[in-house]
């Protein structure tokens, strides 16, 4: 029986090295942007350095305060949630002087999120990022309204989203990673995957939460301040599994990180062998501050033991 | 009494009132200690409570409502876990 609070492993139980585009891992396993802050606020709960990364909170351009609370809302259905956070950051400029150099200094492997109110904005969060050096990474959260098109958010329009990804991969240094993240309503979501491949990304996340309103019901009345958000947990993942099937068979030449209902080791390496290159780690640490440790623990031990 | 342990005694007292969630609320006071938790004591780190207040409402220095930590507890007594 393991007793509440016993320090953490170090060293090799760690490591099961992964590729994903021109980095490689330390495991396959990824604190989920938005829900493991910086890595500093979960640090007592497990050395962050033992993740494969940690995506923080999107970032943009200026400030922003998030929407009004509440900003989460618990589902019925076991393990699933919505939220309506709205991206509260401090803004590029105050992250990069402020709290990555914290970051840099715990040896978190950082990937830096970017989003905007509109693709001009995501470009121009990355040009401000490219100032700063130590993240591995970044992801650009596609999720954003479409500025110069037809109305159609970004990530559902494939030129579009690889406009946007190739304007990033110009910007980031050579050794950083492109990540983009995909939103799992867009019509085609193996398209826009491919589109933003082709462009640059070296990766792409699937997927961003799923827009949804809270349910309220007499027995359970639950809002969010904004009204709608996105919803994320168990429940996304009936969705997510088949788009992971689905761009592994269309185009199995571009590397997935599979998000969505990662609650167990188990349900991890279930992604992993559709074909995704890493897994990202969301809801689950909102149960458990240790979920990603145990998950990271958990597969790095049993693919070990299928070798 | 400060405003902070008047919150945790209205929570308290909401728990105690649910006793089908008593066990569910044992575990989840397992998981939030923290490692190394001899040196400060087997309670919550504090930045971890300020992250979880400020993604909920908007503040670190939220307290959260017993309607809303019962509401927590019952969703993670639900949670398809533990998490290995």
């Amino acid at each position: 029986m393991r007793l509440p609070g016993r320090r953490s492993d170090s060293g090799a139980a760690w490591d099961l090295p992964v590729a994903v585009g021109r980095l490689t891992l330390r495991n396959p396993v990824v604190a989920s942007s938005g829900t493991y802050g910086y890595g500093l606020e979960y640090r007592r709960y497990g050395d962050p350095r033992q993740l494969g990364a940690v995506v923080v909170k999107s970032l943009t351009v200026d400030p922003r305060p998030g929407f009004a609370p509440p900003r989460v809302t618990l589902l019925k259905e076991p393990g699933s949630m919505v939220n309506a956070v709205g991206v509260p950051n401090p803004g590029v400029r105050a992250w990069g002087d402020t709290i990555l150099p914290s970051m840099r200094e715990l040896g978190v492997p950082v990937v830096a999120s970017v989003w905007g109110v509109d693709a001009d904005s995501v470009v121009a969060a990355a040009e401000i990022l490219a100032r700063y050096r130590g993240p591995i990474a970044w992801e650009v959260n596609l999720s954003c309204p479409n500025s110069g098109h037809d109305g159609a958010p970004v990530s559902h329009d494939p030129v579009a989203a690889a406009e946007v990804c190739r304007a990033v991969r110009a910007l980031a240094p050579e050794e950083v990673g492109v990540w983009a993240k995909l939103s799992p309503d867009a019509p085609d979501v193996t398209e826009v995957g491919s589109a933003c491949h082709r462009a640059g990304a070296d990766a792409v996340t699937v997927s961003n939460t799923f827009p949804a309103a809270a349910m309220v019901t007499a027995e359970r009345p639950s809002h969010l301040g904004e009204g709608t958000g996105g919803m994320s947990g168990a429940i996304l993942r009936h969705h997510v599994r088949p788009l992971i099937e689905k761009l592994g068979s269309s185009y199995p030449d571009v590397p997935v990180l599979a998000c969505g209902g990662v609650l167990s080791s188990d349900l991890a390496i279930d992604y992993l062998d559709l074909g995704a290159r890493a897994v990202q780690v969301g809801t689950a640490s909102l149960y458990d501050p240790r979920a990603c440790h145990k998950i990271a623990r958990g597969v790095v031990r049993k693919l070990r033991a299928r070798r | 009494m400060s405003a902070r342990l008047a919150n945790v005694a209205r929570v308290t007292l909401a728990l105690l009132r649910r006793p089908d969630l008593w066990l569910a609320a044992l575990r989840l006071a397992g998981r939030v200690v923290p490692e190394q938790w001899w040196f400060r004591g087997p309670v919550p780190s504090r930045a971890y409570l300020d992250y979880r207040g400020k993604a909920v409402y908007g503040t670190p220095l939220a307290l959260i409502a017993p309607v809303d930590f019962i509401r927590y507890v019952e969703w993670c007594k639900a949670f398809p876990g533990p998490i290995r």
